[in-house]
C-alpha cells in the first residue's frame, strides 16, 4: 500500500539501498597502508648465513608477529619467552648461548674460572661495554644485579636462590667478579645467560618505592644492542639500534625491531604470507602444513627441549597401584599420539629427559604399546580385570591435549578401564595439584627447559620437593631425590651422565609419567631475513643483534 | 530531568556495590592457584606465600573485598597478579581502543540499520525488503569470528583493500595518544594522514562487529515502523494530504524509535564485553581480549577491573537512552 506512494521514488530508493551496502565495502577502503616490510619471494630450504652487511641508508627494521605480550621488562622480575625475547635485545648477560647444541660463549664476561671445588666463579669482564647513558659496566653493575635478583626472588631467581646469598657476589676489581656459590652447583653457568645486568645508576635513580620495579616494566636499563623506542602494552614493542653498542662483531644490518602481538596463528600465518611480518614465532603443525610451499616463506623446525608428558597421580587413587600405572604405560597408544602431532612435527620422548641434552640415554628401556605386557600388570595390580574410572584434566582450548586425552581414553578402554575427559583453565589445575587427594588421576604437563641441562628438567618434574607444584604434583622417591641432589653438585659431565644414566632408569621403574613427545619448535620465516640460527634453548626469543634484511 | 538523571547516577552506586560483590564472590571462590602460575614452575612453598601475602590474598574473603573497595575508591584499581602491572594503567589503554571500535561499529549499525528497517517496512515483502531480510537474517546467523574471517581473507588477504589487522601500521608513527581514541587523536594532531591509516585499520573489524546489531535494528525497526504505519493518526495524516515522507520521518519515526532505541542501547553493553572474537582475529589490543585472559589466568584484578569499568559504560549508555526516550517521546514523564 505505502510503497506505491514512493513509486516515484522507487529508482532513488534502490540506488540508495544498494550505495549502502557498497558504503559498508567502500567506507575506509582504499589501497592498504603499505607496511609490508617485504616482497614474496622464492622459497629456499632455511635462512643462510650470510656476511653481515652494516647498518647504513634504508631503515631495516625487522618485525616479529608473537601470540604472546610483553608486560613485565624488568630484567629482575619478569620471565616469558617473549618478555625474554626483548631483554635479550636491550641487556646483556654475562654469558649467552651458542649454536646447537647449545654451548655457553663470553659475553659481558671475557673469561672465567672455576674453582676446583665448583663452589667459586670468577668473571674478568670487558673493559669496552658501556650502558645505554655512557657508563661503564662494572663488576659493581652485576653485584648490583645478582642482588636484585636475589632480593626481589621473582622472575628467573628460581635458578639462583638454592644456591646464592646476597653475600655470594664479590666485587674484585672494577673489571673482575667473583661470585661464591653455598653449595656446588653443577649447571651453574648455564643459568648465568639469563641474569641480565643493569645499569645501578638508572634503577636507583627510578627507584620509587619498590626498587624500580614499576619503572623497569617498561624502561630499561641496560647494556644490550638495542634501546626501546615505542612500547605499546598489548600491541607491539619497538627497539631501535643503540648507536654505540660496545660490541661490532658479528651485527647485522637491522637498523630497529617490532615485536608484534598477533594472538591467532591464522592471522601471523597471513602476516607472514603477505610480507607484513618477518617472523612468525606460533605457529602450529597446522599452520606449518598449510605455509609449506609458500612463495617467500621459510619454515624451520627443529627439536628443543620441550616435553610433554601425562603426569600420573601416584600418591592417591587407584593409580598409586605401580602396576597399574605400569598397566596404563604399556596399554597407551604412542604412536597415535605421534600421528595426531602430524607428520614430522614431533619425535618420541625416549625418557624422562629431553633427547639430546646431557645424560639422555637413548638406549634406555621405556614403555611402548604392548597390550599382553599392559595385561600381565594390570593382573598384579589392585584391580586385575580393570573396571575402575580414571580422570583426565587438560587445559581449556589446549585442542592437542583434548587429543592425547582421548588417545588415553581409547587405549584404556582395551584394559577396561573408563577415563573422563574434563577441561579447565590452567590456575584450576595447579590449585587442583597442590595435594595428592585433589590431584588428577592423569595430569598432561608441558615443560620447556630452561637452561641447557638435565638438571632443569629433573629437578622441576620428579624432585620431591617440587610435590603440589604443577610440574611434579606426586611424585618423590627418596633414591631419586639422591640422585637429582647429586647430579647438581657434582662436577664433571662423565660423572653427571652416569647419575643422569641411573636417574632415568629409576623414572622408568617407578613409572609416574607416561612419557609422550618433544614438539619441534615451529618457526616461519620470510627468505628476507638472514644470519638467523637456532639454537635449542628459548629459540623464539628471537636475538635481533646478528639478523640482517635482505 | 535533573532531579531523574541525579537519581539515576545515585543509583550506580548499588549496582556497582552487587555487581562487585558478585565478581568478587565468583573469582575467588574457584578453586584456581594464579598465584602459584605468577610464581613460576619452581618457586618454594614459601615464595608462593609471600607472594599470595604481597597481594593481600592471605587474608580473608570478607577482609580482602573491604581492602580492594577500599583502594578504588582511592582510585586505587589494584594490581594484576600475573602481569603485577596496575589494572588502571592497563584499562586507560585497552578500554578506548574498544570503546572506540564499539562506537563505531554501532554508528555503522544504526546508520545502516534504521533506513533499511524504515525501507524494509515501506517495500513489505517486495524486494528491498527480500533483500534486507536475507541481509539480516545472514548477518545475524553468521558466528561472528567466521565472517570476520571470511572478511580478512577476502577483502585484506586477497584484495589487498584493507591491513590484516592492528589499530595502525606497524611500522608507521601513531599520532601522540591523548585520549586513546585514535581517530580522535588523529584529528586533534591535524593529521589527516594518520585518521586515514587509523580508519582504513578500523572499517573491518568495526563493520564485522556491526552485523549483528545492524541486523537486529534492521528487524527491529521494521517491524515497529509497520506497527506504527497501521495507527489512525497516520491513515489521519494521509486523508489530511500530508507528504509520505513527512509522516514516515516526523511522525511514524519517533514513534518507531523507542523500542529500537532499548537494543541499541543494550547492543552497545554487549559489545563492549562481548568484542573479543573479532578483535582477535583483528588484533584489536581491546579489553576484551584482556578480559580473556585474565579470565583464563583467574587473575581476578583485573576481571574485576574490566568488569566494573564495563558495568559502569553499560550503566551511564542506559542512562542516556532513558533520557533519550523523553525527547523521542514527550510523553514520557521523569519521575
Amino acid at each position: 500500500m505505502f510503497g506505491s506512494m514512493f513509486a516515484k521514488r522507487s529508482k532513488w530508493l534502490r540506488l540508495s539501498v544498494f550505495g549502502m551496502m557498497a558504503l559498508i565495502v567502500l567506507a575506509g577502503c582504499g589501497t592498504a597502508a603499505t607496511t609490508a616490510p617485504s616482497q614474496p619471494q622464492a622459497t629456499s630450504a632455511q635462512p643462510q648465513a650470510t656476511t653481515a652487511p652494516q647498518t647504513s641508508g634504508t631503515p631495516k627494521v625487522i618485525v616479529v608477529g608473537s601470540g604472546q605480550d610483553v608486560e613485565n621488562l624488568d630484567p629482575h622480575t619478569g620471565n616469558s619467552y617473549s618478555i625474554r625475547a626483548i631483554q635479550r635485545n636491550v641487556y646483556d648477560a654475562l654469558l649467552r648461548y651458542e649454536g646447537n647444541p647449545a654451548k655457553i660463549v663470553p659475553h659481558l664476561a671475557e673469561s672465567w674460572d672455576v674453582s676446583a671445588n665448583g663452589l667459586e666463579y670468577t668473571f674478568k669482564l670487558v673493559k669496552t661495554a658501556k650502558f645505554h647513558d655512557g657508563t661503564p659496566v662494572t663488576a659493581d653493575a652485576v653485584q648490583f644485579s645478582f642482588n636484585r635478583l636475589l632480593k626481589l626472588k621473582k622472575g628467573v631467581s628460581f635458578m639462583f636462590t638454592d644456591v646464592m646469598d646476597l653475600n655470594s657476589v664479590q666485587v674484585v676489581d672494577p673489571y673482575t667478579v667473583k661470585i661464591k656459590l653455598t653449595q656446588s652447583f653443577a649447571p651453574f653457568l648455564s643459568v648465568v645467560p639469563w641474569l641480565w645486568v643493569a645499569n645501578p645508576k638508572v634503577v636507583q635513580a627510578n627507584a620509587g618505592s619498590d626498587d624500580g620495579q614499576t619503572w623497569l616494566k617498561d624502561h630499561e636499563a641496560g647494556s644490550g644492542p638495542f634501546v626501546i623506542k615505542r612500547w605499546e602494552i598489548g600491541n607491539l614493542y619497538e627497539l631501535e639500534r643503540s648507536k654505540d653498542y660496545w660490541k661490532t662483531a658479528g651485527a647485522g644490518n637491522l637498523t630497529g625491531a617490532i615485536w608484534k602481538v598477533i594472538r591467532e596463528t591464522s592471522s601471523a600465518r597471513l602476516a607472514l604470507q603477505k610480507g607484513d611480518i618477518h617472523i612468525a614465532t606460533d605457529f602450529s603443525g597446522d599452520d606449518m602444513d598449510a605455509l609449506k610451499g609458500q612463495p617467500g616463506v621459510v619454515l624451520v623446525e627443529e627439536p628443543e627441549f620441550r616435553t610433554f608428558s601425562i603426569k600420573m597421580n601416584v600418591q592417591s587413587g587407584p593409580l598409586a597401584d605401580i602396576n597399574l600405572r605400569k598397566a596404563v604405560s604399556y596399554a597407551f597408544d604412542y604412536q597415535a599420539m605421534l600421528d595426531a602431532e602430524g607428520a614430522g612435527h614431533a619425535e618420541f620422548m625416549i625418557g624422562p629427559l629431553p633427547n639430546g641434552i646431557l645424560g639422555a640415554d637413548p638406549k634406555l628401556a621405556v614403555p611402548r604399546q604392548d597390550l599382553n605386557k599392559a595385561k600381565e600388570f594390570l593382573a598384579k595390580s589392585k584391580n586385575p580385570t580393570g573396571g575402575v574410572k580414571l580422570l583426565y584434566v587438560y587445559v581449556t582450548g589446549l585442542e592437542i591435549e583434548r587429543k592425547f586425552g582421548l588417545i588415553l581414553l581409547d587405549s584404556l578402554k582395551k584394559l577396561n578401564i573408563d577415563l573422563e575427559l574434563k577441561q579447565m583453565v590452567f590456575p584450576d589445575m595447579i590449585g587442583l595439584a597442590k595435594k595428592p587427594e585433589t590431584t588428577p588421576d592423569f595430569f598432561p604437563v608441558y615443560q620447556t627447559a630452561n637452561y641447557a641441562d638435565p638438571d632443569n628438567v629433573a629437578f622441576a618434574a620428579y624432585h620431591g620437593s617440587q610435590n603440589g607444584n604443577w610440574t611434579n604434583p606426586t611424585y618423590s622417591n627418596p633414591a631419586t631425590n639422591a640422585l637429582i641432589d647429586k647430579a647438581r653438585t657434582t662436577l664433571g659431565d662423565e660423572a653427571r651422565i652416569k647419575l643422569y644414566v641411573d636417574f632415568q632408569k629409576q623414572i622408568v621403574d617407578d613409572a609416574p609419567d607416561i612419557f609422550g613427545v618433544l614438539e619441534k619448535r615451529k618457526l616461519g620465516f620470510r627468505d628476507s631475513v638472514q644470519n638467523w640460527k637456532f639454537v635449542p634453548i628459548a629459540s623464539n626469543a628471537i636475538e635481533f643483534y646478528p639478523l640482517s634484511l635482505k | 530531568m535533573t532531579y531523574f538523571i541525579l537519581r539515576r547516577l545515585l543509583l550506580i552506586v548499588p549496582i556497582l556495590v552487587g555487581l562487585s560483590l558478585l565478581t568478587f564472590v565468583i573469582s575467588h571462590l574457584v578453586p584456581g592457584d594464579p598465584v602459584q602460575l605468577a610464581a613460576g614452575p619452581q618457586a618454594s612453598r614459601a615464595d608462593i606465600e609471600r607472594l599470595r601475602a604481597e597481594y593481600g590474598l592471605d587474608q580473608p574473603l570478607p577482609v580482602q573485598y573491604v581492602v580492594y573497595v577500599g583502594n578504588l575508591l582511592r582510585g586505587d584499581w589494584g594490581r594484576s597478579v600475573l602481569s603485577r602491572r596496575p589494572v588502571a594503567e592497563d584499562l586507560r589503554v585497552y578500554f578506548p581502543a574498544t570503546l572506540e571500535l564499539v562506537i563505531a561499529a554501532m554508528t555503522l549499525a544504526i546508520a545502516l540499520g534504521i533506513p533499511l528497517g524504515i525501507v524494509s517496512a515501506v517495500y513489505r515483502d517486495r524486494w528491498p525488503d527480500n533483500l534486507s531480510r536475507i541481509f539480516s537474517l545472514a548477518s545475524i546467523s553468521l558466528p561472528r569470528f567466521f565472517l570476520a574471517l571470511l572478511l580478512q581473507l577476502a577483502l585484506a588477504m586477497s584484495l589487498a583493500w584493507f591491513p590484516l589487522g592492528g589499530r595502525f601500521p606497524t611500522l608507521e608513527t601513531p599520532p601522540p595518544l591523548l585520549t586513546g581514541f585514535i581517530l580522535l587523536d588523529s584529528l586533534l594532531a591535524g593529521n589527516a594522514h594518520a585518521f586515514a591509516l587509523a580508519w582504513q585499520h578500523m572499517a573491518l573489524p568495526a563493520f564485522a562487529l556491526s552485523l549483528s546489531p545492524l541486523a537486529t535494528i534492521t528487524r527491529m525497526m521494521r517491524a515497529s515502523v509497520l506497527e506504527a504505519l497501521q495507527q489512525d493518526y497516520v491513515l489521519t495524516e494521509r486523508a489530511l494530504g500530508l507528504p509520505m515522507r513527512l509522516i514516515l520521518f516526523k511522525y511514524v519515526f519517533k514513534n518507531a524509535f523507542i523500542s529500537t532505541l532499548t537494543i541499541i542501547g543494550l547492543y552497545f553493553g554487549f559489545l563492549l564485553g562481548g568484542s573479543v572474537l573479532v578483535e582477535t582475529v583483528f588484533d584489536w589490543p581491546g579489553i576484551g581480549l584482556y578480559a580473556t585472559k585474565s579470565v583464563l589466568s583467574l587473575d581476578f584484578v583485573p576481571i574485576m577491573g574490566v568488569t566494573l569499568l564495563i558495568g559502569i559504560t553499560f550503566v551511564l549508555v542506559n542512562l542516556v537512552i532513558d533520557v533519550l526516550y523523553g525527547v523521542f517521546d514527550p510523553r514520557i514523564r521523569y519521575a
